[in-house]
């Protein structure tokens, strides 16, 4: 441990001490067209949010907001891995930094990226205090993470009210690109809707025209969109909705739930809740011998659900996620297979063989992106990076090429539909699923406007 | 004669102390790494403990359930300015003050029939029939577990002009206009004869209603006048935050506003504010520093359990003494919390 | 009406208030006892947890974690009560509550400190897995279990508390500790037996619960809240009414749950509210201990 911390440090101080030197050296030749671009757009953009006090010294403060503890810290550790992996990138070179070109792997625009953590603990408060403070105090020239809707839209109204620009974290709710949709908010995990009309292809297929569901739901915006786009979707394959249930995030005993479920007359259970709380309400359901009668369908499968439920459970679940490792060097999917497989390798060195899981995903990718925009809009002054990242421009990470759509800031991206491994056919401890199909982001987006979505302002 | 005119100067020094040290504090508080939005929040958490110091420390009661009209307030504040039902802030604060404080009478009237650990635990069971119904079937108008977000940056038309509250600085200013009326208030209350009855009822309930007070009527209206006080900080937190948050109804909330009352010092008003600063000071200076980050609630647990221990005046209690004594060159007859059991 | 699911909505009501049965006693043997309010007996209850749960993982036998979460909670119990609580026993109430609460908050801190925040899965015990089909309806062999540890306990401390010469000690010490030093009895080590064994029951109530929930350092809070609940229904400080207060408030949530699951909650409070309006000494309370 000491001795892997002395070798990280040495590290980074040589570093420093090269780019310093570089720096010093350059100022003739490479860095000088640099400096006089950087000096013009600080002057040529009024001060507006964090803009430019926030970039005025040599390092730009990205706040992370996170789930450090509470019902969804899982899923919160694995999205903070991701957002420091993407910032180690970005300022020292390696992973995907290198597969784009305008990162140059010496930070963005020649800032370093600094950055703080804050812990939400799944609850809107604290974050909201958190990003008020990264905002204020330190001046964050992006703020970004969480894995609640709920709490991700709060955010995005804060940074659309303080102007600065937000990436947010895991969010599968409708409302997040749609009434609630922000001019400095953007998604980039598939949307509610987006996941229910990539599944019901597939559960049709797989499991027939007539089926009976009963559904879980957490009640909060994730919980309740995603049920609607759920039952929208299976009911057109010819399914029955014949009940759902509403449990507070946090419900720690779901028996008397799943009594009402098991009660139900249905033959598939969808259980949408997330985090601890779909582990929870899953172990629970099985001791109610829920799965002997029931087909499951998680409709978006958190970070650690497996882990916490065990591969027995998954086995022949399905449902979707917004990425899965198992694409790395994937044949059946060469536009995602060599950068997922830059990316899985990165992460696996960085942190010890542990596997990111799809919420680090949306963290790294985010990330990247934001940096390539900036990069193109050669300076951080927000309405510019928010144009540049509205303009359809491609950018071929994980996924293949992605970009958001301007009218909502939904990201348009292939939505990877999962079916649980059994365990004797599982490779690794972490080899839980089957890719059973990947429906490209253009089939599967809503049309725009559907949710309500009326972008406010620039300024 | 003479001490009379002392004790009104003193009246006067304490406004006029309050109202310098609020005119100069985000002046004077980034020297210790603090900033405009939590000398903001400190504010607003102080007023909130302006209602627990009368009920908990001029009359004695021990309320759980506080948070249940710091979060109605908020969110009858929050619901009429981000429906845009109401665009005047003032009008909207106002509203949500109004209704939170029904519900004190309301919530005061089941509970007052109860003292000590039953009032206590009732006080507690309603505020948690409060969060559940944000929660879940009140959540059309609350937005239950995702709170309301989008709250406007406060307006306040003055028949001339129309203010508009932007910048931290501004939005500080605000609040602390609101928490020198909250405390100027109080300080009227506590001096009046009603606060001279919520003393006594403190001291010793049964002879205050020997001597022929009225003891639950004082009891409810000051009961009620906390949770006007509560509901207005809500207000006030969902406006400073552009979001009303569903954790300002938790116990959480109630607990931590009793600990920042009796960490600062109960009975002397100025204590919440005191606590409130400690509080939020500590946890944003500790919590960034690695590893260090949990222990602040700790080190501020540790705290409340020595003061509720061995001085049960807190901080401002202390100081306040100090000043008494180095004043009167005499010490304060000390109260005796042992003996009231 | 569906009689299948109202049967087995019953039959979990009875589950759910077994556990809350056991965890209210603790707290009200404490009150009815010492006139001593606990605020930290949540805090207990969750220590217990994770002391079952470090010794399951390392022992892989649930007794053992029973007997550690007992046994680690008695200790914490023995400190707390020695270099604190005592101090308090003649205080006003509102005096206990805070300290109590003081102490709830630090031990929480402490625990985060050491566990971090994040939910572990406590596992079943190998006995407990497995349903019962019981015809009509599918049950968890865990929870019926449960009922069955509960009763044995909840017995167990009757007997002790009220059938023998220790319990007869414990309780004419509080009545009249004078006669008691008189007779030779230190009345100081009765009241720490009798806050530590309130402790105990909680840690033990702990690791119970663990395997259907699961374990994290805010666990104790909502715990404490809703067994207040049962005790205020069932009567502070009587033993039956923390047995019937806890069954009640297990069927109201499981009742409600049938019609209005958003409701479960509310109708819990609610009914604690009535309880307390209408009958303030709860429906097996006696009036005059305060």
């Amino acid at each position: 441990m000491d001795t892997r911390n002395g070798t990280k440090e040495s590290a980074l101080s040589r570093n420093l001490f090269l780019k310093g030197t570089a720096a010093a050296a350059a100022t003739a030749t490479v860095g000088f067209p640099a400096i006089v671009r950087a000096a013009k757009s600080a002057k040529s953009y009024p001060a507006l949010g964090t803009f430019p006090a926030g970039v005025s010294g040599d390092t730009a403060m990205i706040g992370i907001i996170s789930d450090l503890t509470g019902s969804y810290s899982a899923d919160g550790e694995d999205l903070v891995k991701g957002y420091k992996l993407a910032i180690k990138h970005l300022n020292g070179g390696g992973g995907l930094v290198s597969k784009v070109p305008t990162l140059s792997g010496k930070g963005v625009l020649g800032k370093r990226l600094v950055y703080k953590i804050g812990d939400s603990e799944t609850k809107a408060n604290p974050a909201v205090q958190a990003a008020t403070e990264f905002i204020e105090r330190d001046k964050a020239i992006m703020i970004c993470g969480d894995t609640s809707s709920a709490v991700v839209i709060a955010l995005a109204k804060l940074a659309q009210r303080e102007k600065v620009v937000f990436l947010s974290g895991a969010s599968g709710s409708n409302d997040t690109t749609g009434k609630d949709c922000q001019r400095y908010g953007f998604r980039s995990q598939p949307s509610a809707y987006m996941d229910a009309k990539a599944l019901a292809p597939v559960l049709k297929k797989e499991l027939g025209t007539k089926r009976r569901a009963v559904y879980l739901v957490p009640d909060y915006t994730y919980g309740t969109t995603l049920y609607d786009s759920m039952k929208e979707f299976t009911e057109k394959i010819g399914w029955t909705t014949v009940n759902h249930y509403l449990a507070p995030v946090g419900t720690t005993d779901y028996s008397s739930y799943l009594l009402n479920i098991a009660n139900s007359g249905a033959d598939v259970f969808v259980n949408i809740e997330f985090g601890n709380d779909a582990v929870a309400s899953t172990k629970q359901a099985a001791q109610f011998g829920i799965f002997k009668t029931m087909q499951m369908i998680v409709p978006n499968i958190s970070s650690y659900m497996p882990d916490g439920v065990g591969a027995e459970i998954m086995a022949g679940v399905y449902g979707t996620q917004d990425w899965y490792w198992g694409l790395a060097g994937n044949k059946a999917y060469p536009e995602a297979a060599a950068n997922s497989k830059i990316f899985l390798d990165a992460f696996l060195k960085e942190y010890h063989g542990i596997y990111p899981r799809w919420t680090a995903h949306i963290a790294y990718d985010q990330t990247l992106t934001w940096a390539d925009a900036v990069e193109r809009a050669g300076t951080f002054y927000p309405p510019e990076v928010i144009k540049t990242l509205e303009s359809g421009h491609k950018i071929d990470l994980c996924l293949g090429p992605v970009a958001y759509r301007a009218g909502d800031h939904q990201q348009i991206r292939p939505v990877p539909v999962l079916k649980g491994k059994k365990p004797s056919a599982m490779a690794n401890k972490d080899d839980y699923f089957e890719i059973v199909g990947m429906v490209p982001g253009a089939e599967a987006v809503p049309p725009l406007g559907l949710f309500g979505c009326h972008l406010p302002g620039y300024t | 004669m003479i001490l009379r005119a002392v004790g009104d100067r003193s009246t006067w020094r304490a406004e006029l102390a309050v109202a310098l040290f609020l005119i100069a504090f985000p002046w004077i508080f980034p020297a210790i790494g603090g900033y405009a939005n939590l000398a903001t929040r400190i504010l607003i958490l102080g007023l909130f403990g302006i209602g627990m110091d009368l009920i908990f420390g001029y009359t004695g009661m021990l309320s759980f359930g506080q948070a249940a009209f710091y979060g109605t307030g908020g969110f009858v504040t929050a619901y009429l300015l981000s429906t845009g039902l109401l665009h005047n802030t003032l009008w909207a604060l106002a509203a949500g003050t109004i209704v939170a404080a029904l519900c004190g009478t309301l919530i005061g009237y089941l509970c007052l029939r109860q003292a000590g650990v039953y009032f206590a635990m009732l006080t507690l069971a309603f505020g948690e029939v409060f969060y559940f119904l944000e929660n879940s079937p009140l959540a059309k108008w609350t937005g239950g577990e995702n709170g309301l977000p989008g709250l406007p940056k406060p307006e306040i038309p003055l028949g001339f002009t129309t203010l508009h509250v932007h910048s931290n600085l501004a939005l500080y200013y605000f609040v602390a206009v609101c928490f020198f009326a909250g405390y100027w208030i109080a300080r009227r209350i506590v001096r009046s004869p009603m606060g001279a009855v919520l003393r006594a009822i403190l001291e010793n309930p049964a002879r205050a209603a020997a001597v022929g007070h009225n003891v639950p009527k004082y009891k409810l209206a000051i009961f009620t006048i906390a949770a006007a006080y509560a509901g207005m900080a809500g207000g006030l937190l969902g406006i400073f935050q552009g979001y009303m948050p569903p954790d300002a109804f938790s116990i959480d909330q109630s607990g931590e506003i009793i600990i920042m009352t009796i960490i600062g010092g109960a009975g002397t008003l100025i204590g919440p504010l005191v606590g409130a600063g400690l509080w939020s000071y500590l946890r944003e200076a500790l919590q960034n520093l690695h590893g260090v980050g949990a222990f602040w609630k700790i080190i501020l647990g540790l705290t409340f359990i020595v003061l509720v221990t061995l001085f049960r005046r807190g901080i401002a209690g202390g100081i306040s003494d100090g000043i008494g004594l180095f004043r009167l060159r005499r010490a304060p007859a000390p109260r005796t919390d042992e003996g009231t059991a | 009406m569906n009689w299948h699911l109202l049967i087995a909505q019953l039959l979990n009501g009875l589950a759910l208030g077994s556990i809350l049965a056991l965890v209210a006693l603790g707290l009200t043997i404490t009150f009815g006892l010492l006139g001593l309010v606990n605020f930290a007996h949540g805090v207990f209850f969750m220590v217990g947890a994770y002391a079952g749960l470090v010794t399951f993982e390392r022992t892989n036998s649930f007794a053992l974690a029973l007997l550690a979460g007992a046994l680690v909670v008695l200790a914490l119990g023995i400190v707390v009560e020695r270099v604190l609580i005592r101090l308090f026993y003649r205080r006003p109430p509102e005096d206990q509550i805070l300290v109590t609460f003081g102490l709830a908050i630090v031990i929480v801190e402490i625990v985060r400190a050491i566990f971090g925040g994040k939910t572990q899965l406590f596992p079943m015990p190998p006995w407990g897995m497995g349903a019962t089909n019981l015809g009509f309806l599918v049950y968890p062999n865990y929870r019926l279990q449960v009922i069955v540890i509960a009763a044995i306990t909840l017995t167990a401390i009757y007997l002790v508390l009220y059938k023998t010469r220790l319990g007869l000690i414990v309780r004419a010490g509080i009545d009249d500790s004078l006669i008691v030093n008189i007779l030779g009895i230190d009345v100081t080590k009765t009241l720490l037996a009798v806050f530590v064994i309130g402790a105990m029951v909680a840690g033990f109530s702990g690791v119970i619960d663990a395997p259907i929930v699961a374990v994290d350092p805010d666990m104790g809070a909502s715990v404490l809240v809703e067994s207040f609940v049962v005790v205020v229904i069932g009567g502070l400080g009587s033993f039956t009414g923390s047995i019937a207060g806890g069954i009640i408030a297990g069927e109201i949530i499981s009742i409600t749950t049938i019609w209005a699951p958003d409701y479960a909650q509310v109708m819990l409070y609610l009914a604690m509210a009535l309880v307390l309006i209408l009958r303030p000494q709860g429906l097996f309370g006696t009036e005059g201990r305060l």
